[in-house]
């Protein structure tokens, strides 16, 4: 279970990080962005989230300043205050409070010191702007609220009549209880009748059944006998208990004020008998508890009694005795199960209440202030017995002078440990030792603590990057001894570098004495703990430098490269044939030399496999070691998908456009980094959608389209890649109008643009200094143009691909692998070199023949499916001289087809070595500068492999063909 | 056959937590769960389970109100399972007075994710119990 609570502080760890990453942007844009209902409402329930998660893990402070904000939030959102920078700055206040709240917590397991100057300026804001009145009540007061928005279940126009006809016929059957029915019998059960079959049709099961138990007691004529008047009275009080739930629900009243007056009246004969009894059963327990003799066993049968009597006595509209009973009741059931202690302070306050129950059974009117003190009592017995020993021990703790950072965590038990020692004598005393500066002496001090002293607590200490503890111990020893132990441990002080002694009022320092100074400098002062927030070693969450993790990824990745080449040479052919060659000549080496080759070149073959066997589980290891390495900083798109949407509503809202969002596979993960650069040139996209794409609503109208557009945001997780769709049902781009600008901009000329697909003319938004509207936009034409999208997001080794229909709508596609370090990529031989080609714009790869070959236009070109697509020898784009040059020459040509936003060409290489997961370098500044190489990849052996960039290598073969453009599909 | 539980809390890790405590017996399945009495009572009408457990502190409808509502509907099996559930709380008393089968306390203080270890046991119990009782 304990592995459970773990995993619930991680997750309460993510989720409280998202509802106040939530929130702050939120509200640091007040005062320049326009806050929307929608962001009004994300505050307050990310606040009420914040809430919640506190309290599920008992944060009582942190819960009350959630609580508070969330206050304000509400008035906000009700309209009755306003969001203004004052009460932005105070939420952004609380919030920090909230941070802070949350990560003590999370380092302690326990609530750190609330703020109270802050609570206290929270809650006379919320005073001030609008005070607690309707709030208080907010929560659970339906009444307040249309019947439609109840969810009860019976339809509420139905409901709201059935409770008319309850005001109706209530009073009637107050009759029931009087002397003598006379003339009013038919009366009575008519109105029985319509009651009963209104409940059933509503299906109210237990009213239904309360008015068919009253026609079957219903006499003839007269009066009720004894029984059925008991039993009247029963159903009664439970009819008039519903009908007065009813009338809350519905807000109509149900007419239960005579049916209640007439249920006063009388109290049960027995009752102050029945009382009596009780009371004896008390004195009982009270007489067995003051004698040491266990009874929690004998209180089941008390309780219940106590709540059938408190039961007839709510029925009977005594409250104030009512409510005495039930509270005994339950407080006896909860001793019953052990959950309360009983001590004679309990039970002497449960008679208290009992007798006052049996005056009010007897015709006396209890007083209302005098219950509610005798209820408090029993709470302030219930509070104090139940938590007196830990208080007590807090009281003792308190007044030590021990360090605050290792009170902090000390827990209840551990409290109690110390309390118990001091008060039997015994001594405290806290030590600070770094065991792994030399391990003997670590060892003898480990050794020492679990023998000759009770530890009770330790946390973790750093200094210097170097972790080490300080513990708190109690011995029944003096401080001297304990000093003089610690010297003989480590005489020279080199690992335990501070003891002290922890006296009633005074902290006495026992190490390092002077004698020790210089050995123990390091060790001096309170700092010698501080930044080590998270102690006790029971850490949720691990806060990590994302460069640790970074490198972390790199060496698994190198490990795991180093593997594949391992394995690689270990399989290798050259083996192979070594060993054939060997067995070749097996029979006539043995001959001439007399020893067994063939079974000396089996061993060998033996134990390569073997050898090769181990690397397959090494390869397995490793493979989960990098899964759990790249799980590290892998995050959901969620938090990137809200920023969108909230970013595309509040341009629609400025623009007077209307737009419906539909987010899909927010929970998709993709790496961190990748998020964190991706934010800012989707969100220009997902505005541009918005600004270019989405028409005014009555030119939507007109065109005959809802007035409300569509954009969805999706994304999608297909093997190491994600798939980001923004797509909007509005103009769409207008290959025209993009080709006239681009010539306009001087981007391409009039011929190109012309030979150019309308697909490949879209394209031309992603060229740098191009922009579509005529007139920019404060929005999206701040000088940030499709190309920096385009730049960021290849830099994180993604494309973007544009899909657009005039008049339908334009959809644009983001690929991105899933981390930005890992890459799968097709390993080709080009000029004598090995390079890598990433394996997502890798459309295919295959073996040509030189008849394949045609030559189209000047241009070297395959036929795939039908289209034309140009070949391109590899190493020739990359500037390397070499005998490749013309394709049509060589036999046999392994074509890789790359393909680039929809730029197709074949590359021809010289040799293919199939697939291998790389992890990418950054660039050399010099190597990035080499047009068609996207990054590099340290391999095995050390040496680096460059890994090629599609894009780069598109550009390179439309130069070496200027003018003439490339086959497109 | 397993009876069905339906858990009612406003806090996610609430629910997680009662939820893997419930069904350490083989017996109980958790059937649905819902954040407020609201959609608690929807739950209730579309899976009709054998008990529920309810949280009293919730926002848009509250445990007592929900309680209430229940009430009105039929004989449901009711555990109230909550931070002001704790003995003698007037919240306590009223939610047995409402009909509640039992009350448990969510424990406070720093040790509360000891709900698991020390309370699980006693809310397995309480269920149990309530499915013998009419």
């Amino acid at each position: 279970m304990s592995e459970f609570v773990e995993t619930l502080w991680r997750e309460f760890a993510v989720e409280t990080e998202e509802h106040l990453h939530l929130i702050e942007p939120i509200l640091a844009g007040v005062g320049h962005d326009a806050v929307s209902a929608t962001d009004v409402d994300q505050l307050f329930r990310s606040f009420h989230s914040l809430k919640g998660l506190a309290r599920a893990m008992d944060l009582r402070g942190t819960e009350n300043i959630a609580h508070q904000a969330e206050n304000i939030l509400g008035l906000v959102r009700d309209g009755r205050a306003p969001l203004d920078s004052d009460i932005a700055g105070l939420l952004l206040q609380a919030v920090d409070a909230l941070s802070a709240g949350r990560d003590f917590a999370i380092a302690n397991r326990a609530d750190g010191p609330a703020p109270d100057a802050l609570l206290s300026v929270l809650a006379k804001v919320f005073e001030k702007l609008g005070g607690p009145e309707g709030a208080g009540a907010g929560a659970g007061a339906p009444a307040a609220k249309p019947p439609a928005d109840d969810d009860f279940g019976p339809d509420p126009e139905l409901l709201g009549f059935y409770v008319e006809g309850m005001a109706d016929n209530l009073p009637v059957l107050a009759a029931l209880l009087s002397a003598d029915l006379g003339d009013r019998r038919a009366e009575v059960a008519d109105a029985i009748e319509v009651l009963a079959h209104g409940a059933d049709m509503l299906e109210l099961g237990p009213l239904a059944e309360a008015f068919a138990g009253l026609a079957a007691v219903l006499p003839d004529a007269g009066a009720l006998d004894a029984a059925g008047r008991a039993t009247a009275t029963d159903l009664l009080g439970q009819i008039r208990d519903q009908a007065e739930i009813l009338a809350e629900i519905t807000g109509v009243d149900a007419g239960v004020a005579p049916l209640a007056a007439a249920l006063t009246a009388p109290l049960e004969d027995d009752l102050p008998q029945s009382l009596d009894a009780c009371l004896g059963t008390l004195d009982d327990l009270l007489a067995d508890v003051d004698a040491g003799t266990p009874v929690h066993r004998n209180l089941d049968g008390l309780w219940a009694e106590t709540e059938r009597l408190g039961r007839d006595l709510d029925n009977v509209a005594a409250p104030l005795a009512a409510s005495l009973l039930l509270l005994v009741s339950d407080v006896l059931r909860r001793a019953a199960r052990e959950e309360v202690e009983v001590s004679p302070a309990l039970l002497r306050s449960a008679r208290d209440m009992l007798r006052a129950a049996r005056e009010r059974a007897l015709g006396t009117d209890l007083d209302a202030a005098w219950c509610e003190s005798r209820r408090q009592h029993l709470r302030e017995i219930l509070a104090g017995k139940e938590e007196d020993h830990v208080r007590q021990a807090w009281k003792i703790i308190d007044a030590l002078p021990i360090r605050p950072e290792l009170k902090e965590i000390l827990l209840p038990q551990q409290l109690e440990q110390i309390a118990t020692a001091l008060s039997e004598g015994a001594y405290l005393y806290a030590v600070t030792v770094f065991p792994n500066r030399d391990g003997e002496i670590g060892g003898r001090f480990v050794l020492w603590l679990q023998k000759d002293v009770r530890a009770v607590s330790n946390r973790t200490v750093f200094e210097d990057d170097e972790s080490g503890f300080e513990f708190l111990f109690t011995s029944d020893r003096e401080p001297r001894p304990i000093k003089e132990a610690l010297d003989a441990l480590d005489p020279a002080g080199r690992c335990v570098v501070e003891a002290s002694y922890i006296g009633v009022d005074s902290e006495q320092r026992l190490l390092p004495d002077e004698s020790r100074q210089a050995a123990a400098q390091v060790g001096q002062g309170d700092g010698a703990g501080a930044g080590s927030g998270a102690g006790g070693g029971n850490e949720a969450v691990l806060r990590v430098r994302a460069s640790t993790v970074q490198s972390l990824i790199n060496e698994v990745g190198e490990m795991i490269t180093a593997m594949a080449a391992l394995h690689g040479l270990v399989t290798s052919p050259q083996i192979d044939e070594a060993l054939a060659g060997l067995l070749a000549n097996a029979k006539r080496c043995d001959a001439e030399t007399g020893t067994d080759i063939r079974r000396l070149v089996h061993a060998l073959s033996d134990g390569r496999r073997a050898v090769s066997g181990v690397g397959i589980d090494l390869q397995g290891g490793l493979r989960r070691l990098q899964d759990t390495a790249l799980e590290l900083r892998v995050v959901p798109l969620d938090q990137l998908f809200n920023r969108l949407s909230r970013g595309i509503r509040d341009l629609a809202g400025q623009q007077g456009k209307q737009v419906r969002m539909v987010l899909e596979g927010r929970e998709v993960r993709i790496d961190k980094t990748i998020v964190e650069s991706l934010s800012d040139p989707m969100l220009h996209m997902a505005r541009n959608s918005v600004d270019h794409g989405i028409e005014p609503p009555e030119d939507r109208v007109a065109a005959g389209k809802p007035e409300r557009a569509l954009v969805r945001i999706s994304a999608i997780h297909r093997g190491s890649e994600v798939r980001i769709e923004v797509a909007d049902d509005g103009r769409g781009l207008n290959a025209e109008r993009i080709r006239a600008t681009a010539i306009k901009r001087g981007i391409v000329s009039e011929a190109d643009a012309a030979a150019l697909s309308d697909a490949d003319a879209a394209r031309l938004i992603f060229r740098p200094g191009f922009s579509t509207v005529e007139q920019v936009t404060e929005t999206s034409g701040r000088g940030v143009g499709m190309d920096v999208v385009l730049t960021a997001v290849q830099r994180l080794g993604g494309d973007i691909d544009i899909r657009t229909r005039a008049g339908q709508g334009t959809t644009f596609i983001l690929r991105l692998p899933v981390s930005a370090a890992l890459q799968t990529a097709v390993i080709v031989e080009a000029g004598g070199q090995s390079m890598a080609i990433p394996d997502r714009s890798v459309q295919e790869v295959l073996q040509a023949t030189a008849a394949d070959v045609r030559e189209i236009g000047g241009r070297h070109c395959i036929t795939l499916r039908g289209t034309p697509v140009a070949v391109f020898p590899l190493g020739g784009l990359l500037g390397r001289p070499g005998l490749w040059g013309d394709p049509s020459a060589s036999a046999r040509l392994p074509l890789v087809v790359v393909d680039s936003g929809g730029d197709r060409i074949a590359l021809q290489v010289e040799r293919l070595h199939g697939r291998r997961e790389l992890y990418l370098k950054d660039l050399h500044p010099a190597l990035g500068a080499i047009p068609g190489v996207g990054g590099a990849s340290i391999q095995g052996d050390g040496t680096v492999m460059l890994v090629l960039d599609a894009e780069g290598l598109v550009r390179l073969a439309r130069a070496s063909h200027a003018g003439a453009g490339v086959a497109g599909t | 056959m397993s009876k069905n539980v339906v858990v009612i809390d406003d806090s996610f890790i609430m629910r997680a937590l009662i939820k893997e405590i419930v069904e350490s017996d083989a017996e109980l399945k958790v059937v649905a769960e819902a954040e407020n009495g609201k959609q608690g009572l929807q739950m209730v009408r579309e899976h009709k389970p054998d008990i529920i457990l309810l949280d009293i502190e919730m926002p848009e409808m509250n445990g007592l109100e929900m309680l209430k509502r229940l009430m009105l509907m039929g004989k449901s099996k009711v555990i109230v399972i909550s931070s002001v559930g704790q003995a003698g709380s007037d919240q306590a008393v009223e939610a047995r007075r409402l009909g509640a089968l039992d009350v448990i306390a969510k424990p406070s203080g720093a040790m509360s994710l000891d709900l698991a270890e020390k309370r699980g046991h006693e809310i397995v119990t309480a269920i149990r119990k309530s499915l013998v009782m009419g």
